[in-house]
């Protein structure tokens, strides 16, 4: 078959362009490390390398909500526990009160103590959280959790909603506990056989009162009732116990559900180097071997023997 | 009366002829679409002298050119095969390039704009996160629009290209048309000459990469030339040439219309396929227009659902959300993807119902409502619950289910528990939840919410599209592969036979240079006869 002149070079042109831009891709991916050196190499490889990285700032996000939760609920731990602490201390008073060997100055004394233990328990109830959010205020986070009234009275003004955070795909875990549940009321029986439902800084003014009065059915009742509230700040630790456990165990989730897309992206987007630069010899090896046979197959002509 | 002389003469004229030819093919053997031309002797007509024919030299009989119609027409179709792809590769990768790539995808700013909801979800109250939503809200507009602009640099680049390639063929035809009426003054294929032909076949190639044409050779070399096949549209027939042009419209960049002008009065014409205008109407209609409309599309979607979220919420201020992007995106498409709220507070990260148990209650119920309809109108309504009468709103009963289910104003809401005689709710609109993050939450899994009616997410959808413009691009670069081996071997065909090969032309030029030597040696032999004749005393 006749080859023509200009075929031969045509081709082997064509053949050597090919084989460069092969070494120059392949020199484009080890560069940059990448399987792919723009989507259009592989559009599916590109589709699941985007939707790989959606799902990792995914698991990023979903641990900036944690590292929130885990802050905001360590305020409402400290808190929690000081309240504890301070009704504790009520408590002892209001069994130490109850005795009857104490006389008026005494129970003057500890009345004075548990006004103060009311109003650090007061503050309390106010916490604020890093950002300034009241935090037993429920979802009313920008105004206190209880007020103190002109008659001297602390109302709760939060609202009773619970927020949720989203902590993965499918696990949420409650940021708060609405304030009157933590600073919680009692229920009181009133004469008529019903009962009514008594504030917890009530609670406290009231047994406050029956110190200074000498009220001895006051004082039994404010033990019954301080109690009561003791019990109730208790669950709530309890109830952030759970939510705490919840954030941990969601930790080593996330940890693990990270390095399992982070094995995925890898494998969808990093280039194999070992295989990478065996390729690339090969591929300078074929272009060498074009360029030194088509230098060769180029010299031949029948005129070199014509004289 | 034949003699040495004249035999000798004839021959030497036919060699040197015969090696001008061969020159010529070697002086042309870069020159494109050259045909290597050969010349052919004939004898002369012998003369009968005695009792037989006694041969009186030979001539030259013609200079062809090496030449196979059906190699020509070969060739044509498969860079018309070739050709279709090369815009379709070209232009789809440009697609999936914008689309694709981690900078400019849509992907990328959907992530930012649901990690922005996520975390604005675990602290509502807070402006710094309100502000970064509200800024990666916009983003994700501006991103919309941007995809949207290079869609439309794409289109308005094809649009272009094609009227360029409709100016080239215009060109062509006129062209074509002026070397027919050239190739007509002769009356046989023999007589023409051949660089003409080789112009003319030029030129056919040339429209065939173009779009696939159908030619017709009349006997003296002139063709005719239709688009597709022999009943297409007439580009050059022996009266003229077409005039073709095409229309486009931007509702429709699907569609391009390809006007030919034959008889002075445009109209459609549907035979263009192939070549690179057959390539740039495919990438049209196969790609860039369902990824317009794709786009739109997920504009649309994503506005209305968007919007559906932030305007059954409430938003800092204790006010019921106002849509986030405008909705009039449904008739701009992703062009008027455009964010319509710019303070941070108007950002309806609560949820819209605020359901306040009475202090007083003494029962253990609790009540909740499932999500809200976008449009609805905010309830504001007390539910109350006697043991006698059970449960009533405004002093009429309410029908709850076994569930604890009951409907109100196009609401579902659940009783949870036992309440106690006397019990009431207050439903209304959440003016004091600052930090609630019900409708935010809703926000952020829109993220993964099935919107498209077949189950895909937002974000999958898009990737669709990008996968869509891809999956045609890689079938273009299979098939391309195959064509190009079609069309190399096409060349080869024609190139045996109409190439030059130095080799080939080094032996003609020995052997004709031999023959012309033995040639003179005639001439030598008949001036040493006459020689002879004369010097006889």
């Amino acid at each position: 078959m006749k080859i023509s002149n200009a075929q031969l070079f045509d081709s082997s042109i064509a053949q050597m362009n090919l084989k460069q831009s092969n070494v120059a891709e392949m020199q484009a991916k080890l560069a940059s490390g990448k399987q792919l050196v723009k989507p259009s190499d592989d559009a599916h490889q590109a589709a699941l390398i985007q939707r790989l990285n959606s799902a990792m700032q995914r698991q990023d996000v979903f641990e900036r909500s944690l590292d929130g939760a885990d802050s905001r609920l360590a305020t409402e731990e400290t808190a929690l526990m000081g309240a504890e602490n301070l009704l504790q201390r009520i408590r002892e008073l209001a069994i130490q009160g109850s005795n009857d060997t104490l006389n008026d100055a005494d129970r003057n004394i500890i009345a004075k103590e548990v006004g103060h233990l009311r109003d650090s328990l007061f503050s309390l109830s106010n916490t604020q959280d890093t950002s300034g959010n009241y935090i037993f205020s429920g979802t009313a986070v920008n105004n206190p959790a209880f007020v103190l009234g002109g008659d001297g009275a602390m109302t709760y003004q939060g609202n009773q909603n619970q927020t949720s955070i989203d902590i993965s795909e499918t696990r949420q875990v409650a940021i708060n506990r609405p304030g009157d549940k933590v600073f919680s009321s009692v229920a009181r029986a009133t004469g008529g056989g019903g009962s009514e439902s008594i504030g917890f800084f009530k609670v406290l003014s009231d047994f406050s009162n029956a110190l200074t009065t000498g009220n001895d059915a006051g004082l039994a009742q404010g033990l019954t009732e301080i109690s009561a509230l003791t019990g109730d700040i208790a669950v709530s630790l309890a109830d952030l116990g759970g939510r705490m456990n919840t954030i941990d165990s969601q930790r080593d989730v996330l940890a693990d559900t990270k390095l399992r897309y982070q094995n995925l992206l890898s494998n969808a987007q990093d280039l194999d180097y070992a295989t990478a630069v065996t390729k690339l010899s090969a591929q300078i090896l074929s272009l060498e071997a074009a360029q030194a046979s088509f230098a060769k197959i180029s010299q031949l002509s029948l005129f070199d023997y014509i004289r | 009366m034949v003699d040495l002389l004249s035999i000798g003469a004839g021959a030497t004229q036919l060699y040197r002829s015969a090696l001008t030819t061969v020159s010529n093919n070697i002086a042309n053997m870069n020159t494109d679409g050259y045909t290597r031309q050969v010349a052919t002797s004939e004898q002369n007509t012998p003369v009968l002298q005695g009792g037989g024919y006694i041969g009186s030299g030979a001539h030259l009989g013609n200079i062809t050119r090496a030449f196979s119609e059906f190699n020509e027409s070969n060739l044509r179709n498969s860079s018309s095969e070739l050709g279709t792809q090369d815009p379709m590769i070209k232009y789809a990768d440009r697609i999936v390039d914008v689309m694709g790539s981690d900078t400019s995808s849509l992907s990328g700013a959907f992530d930012q704009f649901f990690s922005s909801a996520s975390s604005l979800s675990s602290d509502p109250a807070s402006g710094a996160l309100r502000n970064l939503f509200l800024r990666d809200a916009d983003g994700l507009a501006i991103r919309f629009r941007e995809l949207d602009g290079q869609l439309n640099n794409i289109e308005k680049e094809t649009q272009s290209e094609i009227n360029l390639k409709l100016t080239s063929l215009n060109e062509l035809g006129k062209q074509l048309y002026t070397i027919n009426q050239q190739l007509a003054k002769k009356t046989t294929l023999g007589e023409q000459p051949p660089n003409l032909l080789d112009e003319r076949d030029g030129i056919l190639r040339d429209m065939a990469d173009i779009a696939k044409i159908h030619v017709k050779q009349n006997s003296a070399g002139t063709v005719e030339v239709r688009l597709d096949n022999e009943n297409g549209t007439s580009v050059v027939d022996p009266l003229r040439a077409t005039v073709f042009s095409a229309t486009f419209d931007a509702a429709q960049p699907g569609t391009v219309g390809i006007l030919a002008n034959v008889y002075g009065v445009a109209g459609q014409t549907n035979s263009v396929t192939g070549g690179s205008l057959g390539g740039l109407l495919n990438f049209r209609s196969q790609v860039l227009a369902p990824t317009m409309s794709g786009l739109d599309a997920l504009a649309v979607m994503t506005t209305t659902q968007v919007n559906a979220i932030q305007t059954t919420g409430v938003d800092a201020n204790g006010e019921r959300g106002t849509a986030l992007y405008d909705a009039d995106v449904a008739n701009t498409g992703a062009a008027g993807f455009k964010l319509l709220q710019t303070d941070s507070s108007k950002i309806a990260a609560a949820g819209l119902l605020q359901i306040s148990a009475n202090a007083a209650n003494t029962g253990g119920a609790t009540l909740s409502h499932t999500q809200i309809a976008a449009g609805t109108a905010t309830p504001n309504f007390t539910l109350n619950f006697t043991t006698a009468g059970g449960y009533a709103i405004g002093g009429a009963a309410v029908a709850v289910n076994a569930n604890g289910v009951f409907a109100y104003q196009g609401i579902n809401y659940t009783v949870t528990g036992t309440p106690a005689n006397g019990d009431s709710f207050a439903i209304g609109l959440n003016t004091a939840g600052l930090g609630d993050n019900r409708n935010m939450l809703l926000m952020a899994r829109l993220q993964d919410k099935e919107t498209y009616a077949d189950g895909r997410s937002m974000g999958e959808g898009y990737l669709d599209l990008v996968r869509t413009a891809g999956n045609t691009s890689a079938l273009a670069k299979i098939s391309q592969d195959a064509l190009q081996a079609v069309k190399d071997q096409a060349v080869i065909a024609k190139d045996k036979l109409s190439g030059v090969s130095l080799d080939q032309e080094a032996a003609e030029l020995i052997r004709f240079q031999q023959a012309f030597q033995a040639s003179a040696q005639i001439i030598q032999t008949a001036s040493k006869m006459f020689d002879s004749i004369l010097g006889i005393r």
